[in-house]
């Protein structure tokens, strides 16, 4: 048999063979070069734009309700413990925090409230609620951030909406319960420490100016 | 209009059933001429006598789908248009076509067995019918519709080079499946 015989041969295979290959197979789409190129600027295109404004220009949600008063945390320091002071580096490291910056926004500067850890006999650390102030000259405008790993803080509102800053999941308050004193407090969580910032005497521009300050380092 | 219904003019010698023909598979007659002869005015001709040829065959003849009736006609008034135009040099996308087939047979021409084309067909209908769709698709599209590398791959949306590599893997394999059914070619 030559290659002309079994030509006409093949033409002889069964008819539904036939038809299905005269029907239109479902193309599949080959794409340019410049297609791919298109495609992947796309991606990338919103891939950084997810990104932006995931980390810098989310929309931030302010729940309503009483900002939780920072507790004088004296009055939950363990009997029988002892304290030790902590400099600015030791505070740093305990909290796994960046050392807090001694001047928040234009005029709110640290005030000296000191760092202390509780221990127990065996040195095994009871209580770390430690607060850091920062007030302005005048004295109407202050920021107060909390900060503790083992010691209990109250738990932000059942309901409260998270919003989003610099990647971090931060529940922001307002309280305004007071007629012309706004309150407000932000809580987020890093590294197992659970920060608790609240403010006097602030807008809420300026606030969120210092939160974005203080997680974004 | 159906299949059967353009039979049934055929059958009852009405000229309509040529015109009715023309519209349905004219276009498909016409590009399985071309991809065989390469040249319009040949496959003009031959698509002309394929219709000559269905009038004369129907009846007897009464098939069920006329789209692989009619390109059987055709396939076989090309293949014979062909030859006259080998002689010319003319062709050779579909001499290629053919030497790609030798591949499938056997280098020796004393074959012990003689065979009808029908069982040998039918051996090669069941070849196909154990491959995945597109490459069997691919097969039939290359040697029964005689299309062209290109036009397969712009069909199937792939290379050329992929079209060629896939091809060459069928006829190895259905080479070997020949071989092992007993059809020494």
């Amino acid at each position: 048999m030559n290659a002309r015989e079994f030509y006409q041969t093949i033409g002889q295979i069964d008819d539904d063979l036939v038809l299905a290959a005269g029907e239109q197979p479902i193309r599949k789409k080959r794409f340019a070069a410049g297609q791919w190129a298109l495609a992947a600027a796309a991606c990338l295109c919103l891939v950084l734009g997810g990104a932006w404004v995931y980390f810098f220009n989310a929309p931030v949600v302010w729940n309503e309700g009483p900002v939780g008063a920072v507790s004088n945390s004296k009055l939950m320091i363990p009997a029988g413990s002892t304290s030790r002071e902590l400099s600015e580096m030791e505070l740093a490291g305990y909290y796994q925090i960046d050392p807090l910056p001694n001047v928040l926004g234009d005029d709110l500067r640290q005030v000296h409230t000191g760092a202390a850890l509780y221990v127990d006999g065996g040195g095994t650390v009871v209580h770390d609620f430690n607060q850091i102030r920062y007030e302005s000259a005048d004295g109407n405008r202050a920021v107060t951030a909390a900060l503790s790993r083992i010691s209990s803080t109250a738990p932000a509102a059942d309901g409260a909406r998270a919003s989003c800053i610099h990647g971090n999941s931060v529940v922001l308050t307002q309280d305004g319960s007071i007629p012309g004193y706004l309150l407000l407090e932000a809580r987020w969580e890093r590294h197992g420490t659970t920060v608790c910032l609240s403010a006097e005497g602030l807008d809420k521009g300026e606030f969120t100016a210092i939160v974005r300050q203080l997680i974004g380092g | 209009m159906t299949d059967a219904e353009i039979v049934a003019l055929y059958w009852k010698r009405s000229e309509e059933a040529i015109a009715h023909t023309m519209g349905k598979y004219g276009r498909y007659l016409m590009k399985l001429a071309v991809n065989i002869l390469r040249l319009r005015q040949e496959a003009e001709e031959c698509v002309n006598d394929t219709y000559l040829s269905a009038w004369n065959q129907l009846p007897p003849d009464r098939p069920e789908k006329l789209l692989p009736y009619l390109g059987r006609i055709a396939r076989c008034l090309a293949l014979n248009r062909y030859d006259y135009l080998t002689a010319q040099k003319r062709s050779a996308e579909f001499t290629l076509q053919l030497s790609e087939l030798e591949e499938c047979l056997s280098a020796s021409d004393s074959a012990e067995r003689q065979y009808e084309s029908a069982e040998l067909a039918a051996a090669i209908s069941a070849f196909l019918r154990g491959l995945d769709e597109e490459p069997r698709n691919l097969f039939i599209r290359r040697y029964w519709y005689s299309d062209s590398i290109r036009q397969l791959a712009e069909r199937y949306g792939m290379g050329e080079s992929k079209v060629k590599s896939q091809l060459f893997r069928i006829r190895g394999r259905l080479r070997e499946y020949l071989n092992k059914e007993g059809f020494a070619l």
